[in-house]
């Protein structure tokens, strides 16, 4: 075998196109959870409160239809859903149901509007709401949001989402008295 | 000798002169609010009540639009001019939608929440509540959605928070986009603006407003547009667009007339003097007035200054019956019977004004009547000495002396002719109040938009409340809270708001505490009710305090919140005049005024009730001009005995009156025809006809040489070309009222003149030899 060294030297030419792996980031990151589109998943979530002794448990079903169709269906303990459609989210309760403007509850607002950014790849709305970090790799990234509106940043500390390429694994909130809740997701079960 | 005689009058006149001046400049406030020049209905509260709005901190609230950009730059520029503006201090509440109340604020209401809860009551605090409520808190503390705010959770289990809260939410709140209040289509984003002083002052609204303007230069970053308004910013408008249209009128009106003497006398000293009546007139009008009103109304000072503008004539008769051969002061005894005859008259005609249920109005009558007496004076005592012996005008005199002299029976018979027409077709009456306003109608639509878009109260449909008592007031005000939410159910109103929403009774405030368990019973019921409940023991302590706390505390009263969100919030709502109190209930989208006028009629207890200002107002503007109109008869039947006594014969006070009777009775039969809708401001401007009309037609008939009637027909032609050419000016306003005044005015006296002169008697004796007029 004869040794080549141009050859070589000609694969110092693709060096340049192996950086965009180099580069995965926050681009990237919407990109792939753009492309997941609708959804239905299964999640858990644990709400450790101060003026609790135990935390608080609900599980059910989050479903997303682009553009802004959100949907949370609480299993149990009590059955309740909550849809967001546009700016406006229906709240049913075995009570009985009621709408409420997202714009009347700016830190409700933020909180759907990151989780909508987030799900169809919208980094201008996402970055209007919060400023964004993101760390880790592409198939174990950890993506911070640091609220920027003075009335969410009242509430809410952070959110800390994270997942691999284009699914989200966790969404955990930081409450500024210290109150945190952690979302779990999980693929539905059909 | 010779010139002793002149000094004495003119010293006294300088020193009235100076000393009016000095009262006119220093202590006479201008004042522009418009319902001085609404009647003061002594049979409806409406009157009082209108005051009151007027008065009161209603004013004080400026609304505020931001427009010409994306809803985001908008939404941030409301956000920057609500924080600079609370900044300043100088507003009491800065509102955009976002955290309507402050930090303070909101503790302030907080820690008396158990006064002030609408949802508390009887068996609130009972076990199977409790419970209710403390699962309920956990539910929301569960759900996604956490409505309610767990940093009130330790201190207020029971949400009575967001029960006092939710009292607090405007009427109707406009929509929000990124936070902040926009209107329905999102083209503005909405602010309302209280300061801390101003309403009535019409300088500090001026004030205020250019103060807001600034603070937004401040923050103005790409084009965005501010629209600035309310009612007490209305006001400043007005004074502005006042003040403008006045030094406009006046510099105009001044000039035209400048040169109009100037033209006919052909001489600087002439005109210079001609000013002198006129200058003398104003400022003994406007401190006269000034010293009886406390100061004079921008309306009354504009048209009033207009109406002594006719003082310029007294002058122009002096100058134009000078004879080379006389002196000045033997011209004006030949022709004060005369002209003392037509100012008598014209300050009788006056006099109609005075007394009436229009304090503006009255007001304006004591201006011109001081304005015509003093110019008359200054004319008769000062003036002669002024003008050198040998001066005379060069000007030819009128044309020949000869005038048709219609018959009086062809007189009388085209006045029967005119009458049959206009009876035929009577002019309308305007009975829109806002026809009168002084802003232009762009102004008032933005107004009108601002407060559909920001849901501010309509303030012409009201309930108004009497009480001796702010307690009893509130009593009164909570018995109407079950029927008006009722009626806003069947969407018969879109809402109301009243200051028993705000601050309960003392009688409630007493109940609420005694429905509030004591601190043993609370607390074990407390332990009772969290069994099996995930909160941490001790947790509720600050709530068990609270409740302890307002078992005992003082009752609210709107004394004791004097300062305080909450009693500057019902400021407007609430409050007390020569020991009445009156609280109001404002009411919006009125469906249907006539059932609410049958349901309210009478639960304001005596005058108060169901109020529609707008329909008042209406209603009190056709009593005043029926009052007005008798008065016009009483002030010609005074004109007609005058003229008897100064004229000494039937025939000419018939001529007299038959000219200006066709003159009046052709302005209101084309008034009629153009279908202008008469106000009161054309029965002023009518009366200022009559004034002008007497004066020429008792010129005219004047017993006198046909080389007399010559410089008569001059002197008069002057007049007619001066006043026709300042109301000509006028009619040219953008104000309505001036405009149709000016009009009114203008065609009157060009008509005044045409009769005088064909009703005129024929001339007496022969223009030579003069020695006639010579005694």
């Amino acid at each position: 075998m004869r040794h080549n060294p141009r050859r070589w030297l000609w694969l110092l030419l693709l060096l340049p196109a192996t950086v965009p792996a180099a580069s995965w980031g926050l681009d990237q990151l919407m990109r792939d959870l753009a492309a997941g589109g609708a959804a239905v998943v299964h999640y858990t979530e644990e709400k450790q409160l101060a003026a609790l002794d135990i935390p608080l448990t609900t599980h059910g079903e989050l479903r997303f239809v682009p553009p802004d169709f959100l949907e949370r269906t609480v299993a149990g303990p009590a059955a309740e859903r909550y849809q967001v459609r546009g700016n406006e989210l229906l709240i049913e309760t075995p009570e009985g149901s009621h709408a409420v403007r997202l714009g009347d509850y700016p830190p409700l607002q933020a909180f759907i509007e990151s989780f909508r950014a987030s799900l169809t790849g919208d980094l201008d709305t996402l970055r209007r709401f919060y400023r964004p970090d993101l760390e880790g790799s592409e198939a174990h990234w950890r993506l911070t949001l640091i609220p920027r509106l003075a009335e969410m940043a009242a509430h809410v500390k952070q959110v800390v989402i994270t997942g691999d390429h284009g699914s989200i694994h966790r969404i955990e909130t930081v409450a500024r008295d210290g109150d945190t809740t952690v979302m779990r997701l999980g693929t539905s079960g059909d | 000798m010779r010139a002793s005689r002149p000094l004495l009058p003119s010293l006294i006149w300088l020193a009235l002169v100076a000393g009016g001046l000095w009262i006119a400049l220093v202590r006479t406030p201008l004042i522009t609010d418009l319902s001085l020049f609404l009647p003061q209905g002594a049979d409806s509260g409406a009157q009082q009540l209108l005051d009151e709005l007027r008065k009161g901190p209603g004013n004080r609230v400026a609304l505020i639009g931001i427009e010409g950009g994306p809803a985001q730059a908008l939404a941030e520029a409301s956000r920057a001019l609500a924080k600079r503006l609370h900044a300043t201090g100088r507003f009491t509440r800065v509102a955009n939608g976002a955290g309507v109340l402050s930090d303070e604020d909101t503790r302030w209401l907080l820690t008396r929440r158990y006064l002030l809860s609408p949802a508390l009551g009887p068996g609130h605090f009972a076990p199977d509540k409790l419970r209710e409520a403390l699962e309920n808190r956990l539910r929301e503390l569960r759900a996604p959605v956490s409505l309610f705010d767990k940093r009130w959770l330790a201190r207020d289990p029971t949400g009575e928070m967001l029960a006092v809260l939710r009292a607090w939410r405007p009427v109707t709140s406009p929509g929000l986009r990124h936070g902040v209040w926009f209107s329905a289509d999102g083209a503005r984003a909405l602010l309302l603006a209280e300061s801390r002083d101003g309403g009535l002052d019409p300088q500090q609204q001026s004030r205020m407003l250019a103060e807001v303007r600034q603070v937004f230069a401040g923050i103005q970053t790409s084009g965005l547009r501010m629209v600035v308004s309310g009612a007490g910013v209305l006001a400043a408008q007005s004074r502005t667009i006042i003040r403008h249209e006045v030094t406009r009128m006046s510099i105009a009106a001044s000039l035209v007339v400048a040169l109009i003497v100037l033209w006919a006398y052909r001489s600087a000293l002439l005109l210079l003097l001609s000013a002198v009546p006129l200058v003398t007139a104003l400022v003994a009008a406007v401190s006269v007035t000034g010293l009886l009103f406390d100061g004079i109304h921008g309306i009354a000072l504009a048209f009033g200054i207009t109406l002594v503008g006719v003082a310029i004539d007294y002058p122009i008769h002096l100058f134009s019956h000078l004879k080379a051969s006389d002196g000045a002061l033997p011209t004006l005894r030949r022709i004060w019977p005369t002209l003392r005859l037509g100012v008598v008259t014209s300050a009788a005609g006056y006099t109609a004004m005075l007394g009436g249920d229009l304090p503006g109005l009255t007001e304006l009558g004591t201006f011109a009547i001081t304005g015509l007496l003093a110019a008359a004076a200054c004319t008769r005592y000062v003036l002669p000495h002024w003008i050198p012996a040998a001066m005379s005008p060069r000007h030819r005199g009128g044309p020949g002396g000869g005038n048709p002299s219609a018959p009086v029976p062809v007189l009388a018979g085209t006045l029967v002719l005119l009458v049959i027409a206009l009876l035929a077709r009577p002019p309308q009456w305007q009975d829109d109040p806002a026809a009168l306003s002084p802003l232009p109608g762009d102004v008032i639509a933005a107004d009108r938009t601002l407060r559909r878009d920001l849901g501010a109260p309509d303030v012409s449909h009201l309930i108004a409340i009497h009480a001796d008592s702010a307690e009893q007031a509130l009593r009164d005000s909570e018995a109407l809270l079950g029927p008006l939410q009722k009626l806003r159910k069947v969407g018969a109103i879109q809402g109301f708001d009243m200051a028993a929403r705000y601050l309960p009774s003392q009688a409630r405030q007493r109940a609420l505490q005694r429905s509030l368990p004591d601190a043993a019973l609370l607390a074990s019921r407390l332990h009772e009710v969290l069994e099996g409940l995930p909160f941490k023991t001790d947790l509720f302590k600050p709530f068990l305090e609270d409740v302890a706390a307002a078992r005992t505390a003082p009752v609210l009263t709107p004394e004791s919140v004097t300062n305080s969100v909450l009693g500057l919030r019902i400021a407007p709502l609430l409050f007390q005049r020569e020991g009445r109190w009156t609280a109001l209930v404002t009411l919006s989208g009125v469906r249907d005024g006539a059932a609410l006028a049958a349901r309210f009629a009478h639960s304001g207890g005596g005058s108060g009730g169901y109020v529609d200002l707008k329909q008042e107002i209406a209603a009190m503007l056709g009593h005043f001009r029926d009052r007005t109109l008798d008065r016009l008869a009483w002030g010609a039947a005074l004109i007609a005995v005058l003229l008897g006594l100064g004229l000494r014969s039937v025939r000419g006070v018939l001529r007299v009156l038959l000219s200006i009777a066709l003159a009046l009775t052709l302005e209101l039969v084309v008034a009629s025809l153009l279908d202008l809708r008469l106000t009161i401001f054309h029965l002023v401007s009518l009366l200022l006809v009559v004034g002008v009309g007497l004066d020429y037609s008792l010129f005219f008939n004047r017993p006198g040489s046909g080389s007399e009637r010559r410089r008569t027909l001059h002197a008069i032609g002057v007049c007619v070309g001066s006043t026709a050419a300042v109301f000509g000016i006028l009619g040219l306003s953008e104000l309505p009222v001036l405009k149709a005044i000016g009009q009114t005015v203008a065609f009157g006296v060009v008509a005044c003149f045409g009769f005088s002169y064909l009703a005129a008697a024929p001339p007496t004796g022969t223009s030579w030899p003069a020695s006639t007029e010579r005694r």
